[in-house]
C-alpha cells in the first residue's frame, strides 16, 4: 500500500477509536492489529505523531493489574481532524466504488 | 528475540531521535510488554506483534512531527563544565586529524609485530594530556615510574600506531584514515600527565592506579574497567558498552549510556548519569552533594550513607527499601530528616536503596 496512504487511513483508524472513549495503548493497538495488517510498533508512532499534533493527549492511570496504563484521549482539534479525515474517506471509497 | 534484547536493539536505532520522543516510544513500547505479559501472552509473541525495530525506527523519522521544538535547557553546572571539555577534546581531534593529513614534519613511530616492550615516547616531556582515538584495539594504561611516557602497540595485522606531539598534548591515534588501532596497547604516564581521553569503537579500556584532573572515554562497544583513581572530571559516553569503576575518587562523574550499564563504586561530590536501557549500580562511600540519575528502562541500585536522602521519581517503576519512605507531589523521598542528596528519574526501572 501506498505509505501516505496508508498513514492516512491509520491515523483515522487510531483517531475513531478514540471518538467515544478513551482507550490506553495495548487495548487500543490489539483492537486495530485484529482488523488490519499492522503491527503494534508503528501504531505507537502514530500515537505520538498525533499527540504531538495536539490532536490527542495523555494522562495515566492506575491500573487494578500491574503498572499504570498512559491513556490516549481525543482532542478538540483532534475530533474535527477526524471528521475531516472520515469525509475524506468514505468520499474516496465511494469514488472507487463507482469505477470498480 | 527476548523483551530485554528487543529494547536494547530499538533504545540503538532511535539513539537519533530527541530524547523526549525516543522516551516516549520506549515507555509505550516497554507498557506494552508489560500488558501483554500480564494477560499471559510470551514475550515472543509480543515481539512479533510489535514488529521489527528496524522498521520502528524507519518509520520513526517518517512519523516524526518536522519541528522537534526547543532544546532542553540545561540545569546542572558540572554539565557545562563537560561540555568545555568535550569542545576542547574534539577541538584536539581535529587537530590529530589535521596533522595526519599533512604527515610531512610529524613526530611519529612504527611499531609492528614483535616482543612486547616499552618504550619511551620521543618529545614527550612537555605532554601532561594524552589523547588516544578511534581504536578497537584493547587499551591498558597503568601508573609509571619514571618522567617518561612508555608506550607499546601490538597492531595484530591492524595499521601502525601513529604518536603525535602537539604542545602539551600527545596523541595517538591509526596512521592509516580508514582504519582504527587495533590488537592492544599499553601506556604508563607520569604524575605529570593530569589528562586523559581514550575513545574507543570495540576495544576495551582498562585504567587503574592513576591520578588525574580529568579522564573521559567514548565508547561504542567496547568496556571501560577502572580502579584506584583520582580525578577532578569522570566523564564516559557508551553505547552499547559497560563501565565499571571501583575505588574512584572524583568531583564529578557524568556518565551517557544507551544500553550499557553503569557501575561506579568510590566517591562523587556531584554525578550525572543517564542511561536507556543500561542499569546503574552507585555505591557511594561519602555523602554526595548532589547526583541525578535518569534511566527510560533500566533499573537503579543505590547503596549511599544514611545521611543522604533519595528522590524518586517513576512512571510504572517501584522502589524498594528498608528505609522510611514518605510519598509527596514531587516523587517518593527516601530517608527521614536528611537532605536530598540523589535524585533518581526513571520511566519504567525499578530502584533498590
Amino acid at each position: 500500500m501506498n505509505p501516505q496512504f496508508k498513514k492516512g487511513a491509520l491515523e483515522l483508524c487510531v483517531l475513531s477509536q478514540l471518538r467515544e472513549e478513551d482507550k490506553y495503548g495495548y487495548e487500543l493497538t490489539d483492537r486495530i492489529s485484529q482488523k488490519m495488517s499492522v503491527t503494534a510498533g508503528t501504531l505507537y508512532l502514530i500515537l505520538k505523531r498525533l499527540k504531538d499534533a495536539g490532536y490527542l493527549t495523555t494522562y495515566l492511570e492506575e491500573s487494578p493489574a500491574g503498572p499504570a496504563r498512559k491513556y490516549y484521549h481525543l482532542t478538540d482539534a483532534g475530533r474535527r481532524y477526524e471528521g475531516e479525515l472520515k469525509a475524506e474517506w468514505l468520499e474516496f471509497v465511494e469514488k472507487v466504488g463507482e469505477l470498480l | 528475540m527476548t523483551k530485554r534484547e528487543y529494547m536494547n536493539r530499538l533504545v540503538e536505532l532511535l539513539a537519533h531521535c530527541d530524547e523526549e520522543y525516543r522516551v516516549d516510544i520506549l515507555s509505550a513500547i516497554e507498557e506494552h510488554f508489560a500488558e501483554g505479559l500480564a494477560q499471559g501472552r510470551s514475550e515472543e509473541e509480543i515481539v512479533a506483534e510489535l514488529g521489527d525495530p528496524r522498521e520502528i525506527a524507519g518509520a520513526a523519522g517518517e512519523f516524526q512531527q518536522e519541528d522537534p521544538g526547543p532544546e532542553p535547557e540545561k540545569d546542572y553546572a558540572p554539565d557545562d563544565f563537560s561540555q568545555t571539555v568535550n569542545g576542547f577534546v574534539n577541538r584536539i581531534l581535529e587537530t590529530v586529524q589535521r596533522s595526519i593529513h599533512a604527515a610531512a614534519g610529524v613526530n611519529w613511530a612504527r611499531f609492528t609485530n614483535r616482543e612486547r616492550s616499552y618504550v619511551p615516547v620521543r618529545n614527550g616531556e612537555t605532554v601532561t594530556a594524552v589523547v588516544i582515538s578511534g581504536t578497537s584495539a584493547d587499551v591498558t594504561v597503568e601508573p609509571g615510574t619514571g618522567e617518561e611516557i612508555l608506550f607499546d602497540y601490538d597492531p595484530a595485522n591492524g595499521p601502525e600506531a601513529m604518536l603525535t606531539v602537539e604542545g602539551s598534548v600527545l596523541a595517538i591515534s591509526s596512521a592509516e584514515e580508514w582504519r582504527g588501532l587495533s590488537g592492544s596497547l599499553w601506556l604508563r604516564l607520569p604524575p605529570r600527565v593530569r589528562a586523559l581521553t581514550v575513545d574507543l569503537t570495540s576495544g576495551d579500556a582498562q585504567v587503574h592506579g592513576l591520578s588525574l584532573d580529568n579522564l573521559s572515554f567514548r565508547t561504542t562497544s567496547g568496556d571501560v574497567d577502572l580502579r584506584q583513581i583520582d580525578t577532578g572530571e569522570l566523564e564516559i559516553s557508551a553505547a552499547s558498552g559497560d563501565l565499571d569503576a571501583m575505588g574512584i575518587r572524583c568531583r564529578t562523574f557524568t556518565a551517557r549510556a544507551a544500553s550499557g550499564d553503569v557501575s561506579f563504586e568510590g566517591c562523587a561530590e556531584y554525578g550525572k548519569i543517564t542511561t536507556a536501557s543500561g542499569d546503574v549500580e552507585l555505591e557511594l562511600r561519602e555523602s554526595p552533594e548532589s547526583i541525578r540519575v535518569t534511566t527510560a528502562s533500566g533499573d537503579a541500585e543505590l547503596r549511599i550513607p544514611e545521611s543522604a536522602g533519595v528522590l524518586f521519581r517513576t512512571v510504572s517503576g517501584e522502589a524498594n527499601t528498608s528505609r522510611t519512605r514518605t510519598r509527596g507531589p514531587g516523587g517518593t523521598c527516601i530517608g527521614r530528616d536528611v537532605p536530598i542528596r540523589v535524585e533518581v528519574t526513571t520511566v519504567s526501572g525499578d530502584l533498590n536503596v
